[in-house]
């Protein structure tokens, strides 16, 4: 466990605007105006529905996004993989707030050399989970009973989603309510068990942040974590303390709470269990037979860096009338070592495969029989690709 | 990044667009369009392709020349044609501002050709049905109906982001009827109506009177199928009359993002509807002049190039506006340059009524359109007085398209009248011919149209073929078929253990072979 702290931004406008006193915004900041960072990734907000991916090197853009926004969940990995395709790009030290997720996508990606993780510097956030926009939308009008387009604000605080109207008013209801209702988060973050980002740089968020504080419990997993921190601390930007005992013990509880309730999500989602094997079979066969060759799934997935000359591409032929498309069968074997459960291949599947459940179904097996969890180190290699690199050597 | 539509079909999915024309455009997933959550189908994934091709440019007589000299040629041209003789086409991926204006430039010409895609149809259906053509029901319907029709469609393919309403339905209880000459790969349908695709193209409305005996599969059912320019009007006709018979609601999907544009028709121009539909356009001699707003010949017909060049090299006078460069423009007199759709300022209308704001900030399309009525009619408006007038005949007035609401309802659901004259052979709309009639011995070729078939772009490279014809082949893996009529075309094929065993079914136009929907062929193994 990294060194963990208690902190805040100094200047009261980013306390204000963002959460949690703001110490990631004011440490974003601190970097880009001090030189430690040429770019800060931002989602800029558009309402709290909907964000957008920018790249940008102004300071003040940088608080003005400043804020949760659970109900966007965009895919930064590859949108940090198409920044650096552009060659003028490279090089260039970039700094950004992830989700566990986005933070595994990235070192995956770093694993395949599709970016340089030196020039990264992941400020991670404790992710209990995101929401569906529209899903988020129906649930105001629903269970919340107010205007979708009235919402100026969203927050996760104690397993309550906090809705704040233009009139100042809050509503709050349970998650748990939510999702019995079928609102609630993605499938793909009820079954996630990365809940504190501890392959990231630093790990932040509210959890063992205790009543009264206005902090982010911030937690350093590595040198540029600490180079983050430190430069904001020594030019004024944020104000520390050592995080308390019992700040670490409600964090580690709420951790633990939230990795029970995922596996009992998995237990809840998942499909096949008490079916036979020829069941299971017959599942995967009718459930797949749906898929129209979009390629969206490949496109969106966090841990692929193939090109078009992928073998999932290559050796799919539309002639074939196989039960299962060899897209698919590849796709399933390449994940099974490298799936991170994030959900992305799911949001943009147009025929609504439940490829989540159907991934992690085949990756949690194999990674926990290989005893390897992907995007948590950059230095562990995919055992599949290890095994392909043995292969090549003794050639 | 751009928010923009995508212009593949009348669904109008949202998405974004990043990019520029030195390091082309990529596609990013937009999880709040309420039209498609963010999914896209194989044609929205492949929209930096489609809008990587050549730029068109502003020329007359096929010489560069400045917009100002293209705006003005073009205006002394087309006032030089006698009205009767002048046709206005768009069917393929303008704004409702820039077909506003077209219209207006239309009637300021006084020219009554003007079609944006439904003028068959409208021919086909009493005006009672033209509402019905013009504007679906909103999609969350077809997740709630408790019971679908699918007619001659096939959502997987041609409009995957139905598709997945589709299945909604079912889990919600829905019972599926299909009704085709070849029941779904993908096994959605509880039962498949399967209708002879050789009597059919001999005596359609005989066959199509099997289905008046099945009355339990459309009664009160949410009926839906397609119209584009080549809908047979037989089939179509019958459609409507057993949905009128049945209480049914039909829901008419379209296969351009401008088809919604009808209902600007409607209102602006309705005089305009009995006009020539494009196949008569394109048939028709006494059309000697023709304007064609964002619209590639060789996409929106089934005639290949050949025949397109020769019918638009006869023409006195041809006027191409558009962004790109198509079949047409080293014929046109005049050609005028505007901007990708996805550049565009302006709103589309989608299938269910729903006003959608394509985020581009060029209104570049408009304003060629309006300094040509300002030489017509010496009235020039600005792009925000005809977004007005856009708006004022959705019945939206002043208030801003709201993409999350239905906006624009039909004011009836069901069919009121059943349409007259059902009988005869299988009959492209709008045409007086009829098609082929089919031989025993021959095959026949069923195009199945996606968006890829009409925008003629990534189109499959393979026919499905039965296994019987397969087996009296002898064909193997490796072999190619020809498929000839006319003209012959030789390809791969997939075998299809669905299929009839003389039907044949294409997702890419076989230029030559078939004119077409459905058309006898022959099929033989390519030596």
């Amino acid at each position: 466990m990294g060194t963990c702290y208690l902190a805040w931004a100094t200047d009261e406008k980013i306390r204000r605007r963002a959460a949690n006193g703001g110490f990631v915004t004011a440490a974003l900041v601190a970097a880009l105006e001090n030189g430690l960072l040429d770019a800060v990734v931002v989602v800029k907000k558009e309402d709290v529905y909907e964000g957008i991916p920018t790249v940008t090197s102004a300071p003040e853009v940088v608080v003005e996004s400043a804020g949760s926004l659970h109900a966007v969940p965009v895919n930064l990995t590859k949108f940090v993989v198409e920044f650096y395709k552009d060659e003028k790009n490279k090089g260039k030290k970039i700094g950004l707030p992830v989700k566990p997720c986005d933070a595994r996508g990235i070192i995956e990606q770093a694993k395949r050399q599709q970016l340089d993780i030196n020039d990264i510097y992941l400020v991670g956030l404790n992710c209990g989970g995101t929401l569906h926009p529209l899903n988020l939308r129906e649930a105001a009008a629903e269970v919340y009973g107010i205007d979708p387009d009235a919402v100026v604000k969203e927050e996760i605080k104690a397993g309550k989603l906090f809705l704040t109207l233009q009139s100042g008013e809050e509503r709050e209801c349970k998650i748990e309510e939510l999702e019995k209702k079928g609102y609630g988060r993605r499938d793909s973050c009820k079954m996630c068990i990365t809940k504190i980002p501890t392959m990231a740089d630093l790990a932040c968020g509210n959890w063992g942040v205790l009543k009264g504080e206005e902090a982010t419990f911030v937690e350093v997993l590595t040198g540029k974590g600490e180079a983050l921190l430190k430069n904001a601390l020594e030019n004024g930007y944020i104000k520390v303390k050592e995080a308390s005992e019992k700040s670490l013990e409600v964090r580690e509880r709420i951790k633990n709470a939230m990795v029970k309730l995922a596996e009992e999500w998995w237990e809840k989602l998942d499909a096949v269990k008490e079916l036979t094997r020829d069941e299971r079979l017959k599942f995967y066969v009718e459930t797949l037979r749906l898929c129209i060759n979009c390629g969206a799934c490949r496109t969106v997935c966090p841990v692929c860096a193939c090109d078009d000359a992928a073998k999932c591409v290559s050796m799919h032929d539309e002639r074939d009338d196989y039960v299962i498309s060899m897209y698919n069968v590849i796709r399933l074997l390449h994940l099974m070592d490298s799936c991170i459960g994030c959900g992305q291949c799911e949001d943009v599947c147009p025929v609504d495969i439940p490829l989540t459940f159907i991934h992690r179904r085949f990756a949690e097996r194999m990674q926990r029989k290989l005893n390897y969890m992907p995007g948590m180190n950059v230095s562990e290699k995919p055992p599949f690709y290890e095994a392909e690199l043995q292969w090549h050597d003794i050639l | 990044m751009i928010k923009t539509i995508c212009p593949g079909c009348g669904l109008g999915c949202g998405l974004y667009l990043e990019g520029d024309e030195e390091r082309g455009l990529k596609v990013w997933h937009r999880k709040r369009a309420p039209v498609n959550v963010g999914k896209l189908c194989a044609f929205g994934m492949s929209l930096p392709q489609y809008y990587d091709r050549e730029r068109l440019n502003n020329t007359v007589d096929g010489k560069p020349v400045t917009l100002d000299e293209a705006v003005s040629e073009a205006v002394r041209r087309l006032k030089g044609v006698k009205p009767e003789e002048l046709a206005f086409v768009s069917v393929g991926a303008a704004t409702c501002e820039e077909l506003a204006s077209f219209i207006n430039l239309c009637k300021g010409l006084g020219c009554k050709n003007l079609e944006l895609g439904l003028n068959a149809a409208f021919k086909t259906l009493p005006e009672s049905s033209h509402e019905l053509l013009e504007i679906g029901v909103p999609l969350a319907d077809v997740e709630r109906a408790s019971k679908l029709v699918l007619f001659f469609v096939e959502p997987f393919l041609q409009y995957p982001l139905l598709a997945r309403r589709i299945l909604k339905a079912k889990k919600n209880g829905a019972k599926v009827f299909e009704v085709a000459f070849v029941g779904s790969e993908r096994g959605i349908a509880d039962e498949t109506v399967l209708l002879d695709a050789t009597a059919f193209i001999n005596a359609a409305a005989e066959e199509l009177k099997k289905l008046r005996a099945r009355k339990d599969v459309f009664e009160d059912a949410l009926v839906i199928s397609e119209a584009n320019p080549y809908t047979d009007a037989v089939l179509l006709r019958e459609m409507f009359a057993v949905c009128a018979e049945c209480g049914a609601t039909p829901l008419l999907m379209k296969p351009f993002l401008t088809t919604s544009a009808a209902l600007l028709q409607s209102s602006l121009a309705p005089e305009t509807k009995q006009g020539l539909s494009l196949l008569e356009v394109f048939e028709d001699e006494r059309v000697k002049a023709l304007f064609l707003l964002e619209t590639d010949p060789a996409g929106a017909l089934l005639l290949n190039e050949r025949k397109i060049r020769k019918r638009l090299s006869e023409l006195e006078l041809l006027v191409e506006q558009g962004a790109f460069r198509t079949v047409a423009s080293e014929l046109a007199g005049v050609t005028l340059a505007s901007e990708a759709f996805f550049e565009k300022r302006g709103v589309i209308v989608n299938v269910e009524g729903r006003v959608l704001e394509n985020g581009g900030t060029s209104a570049a399309g408009v304003e060629i359109l309006e300094r040509m009525v300002e030489g017509v009619t010496g009235g020039r408006r600005s792009f925000e007085e005809v977004r007005s007038e856009v708006f004022g005949t959705l019945g939206l007035g002043e208030t801003s398209p709201k993409e999350d609401d239905v906006q624009v309802k039909r004011k009836e659901t069901k069919v009121l009248a059943e349409p007259e004259g059902l009988q005869g052979g299988a009959t492209a709309v709008g045409t007086a011919r009829g098609a082929e009639a089919a031989e025993s011995g021959d095959y026949l070729l069923l195009y199945r149209t996606t968006p890829a078939f009409w925008s003629g772009v990534f189109a499959k490279s393979f026919v499905e073929i039965s296994v019987d014809a397969a087996r009296s082949l002898k064909l193997f893996r490796d072999d190619d078929v020809e498929i000839s009529n006319a003209e012959s075309v030789t390809l791969d094929f997939k075998i299809s253990e669905r299929l009839p065993e003389r039907l044949i079914v294409s997702e890419t136009k076989l230029a030559g072979v078939s004119e077409r929907l459905l058309s006898p062929v022959r099929l033989r193994r390519k030596e």
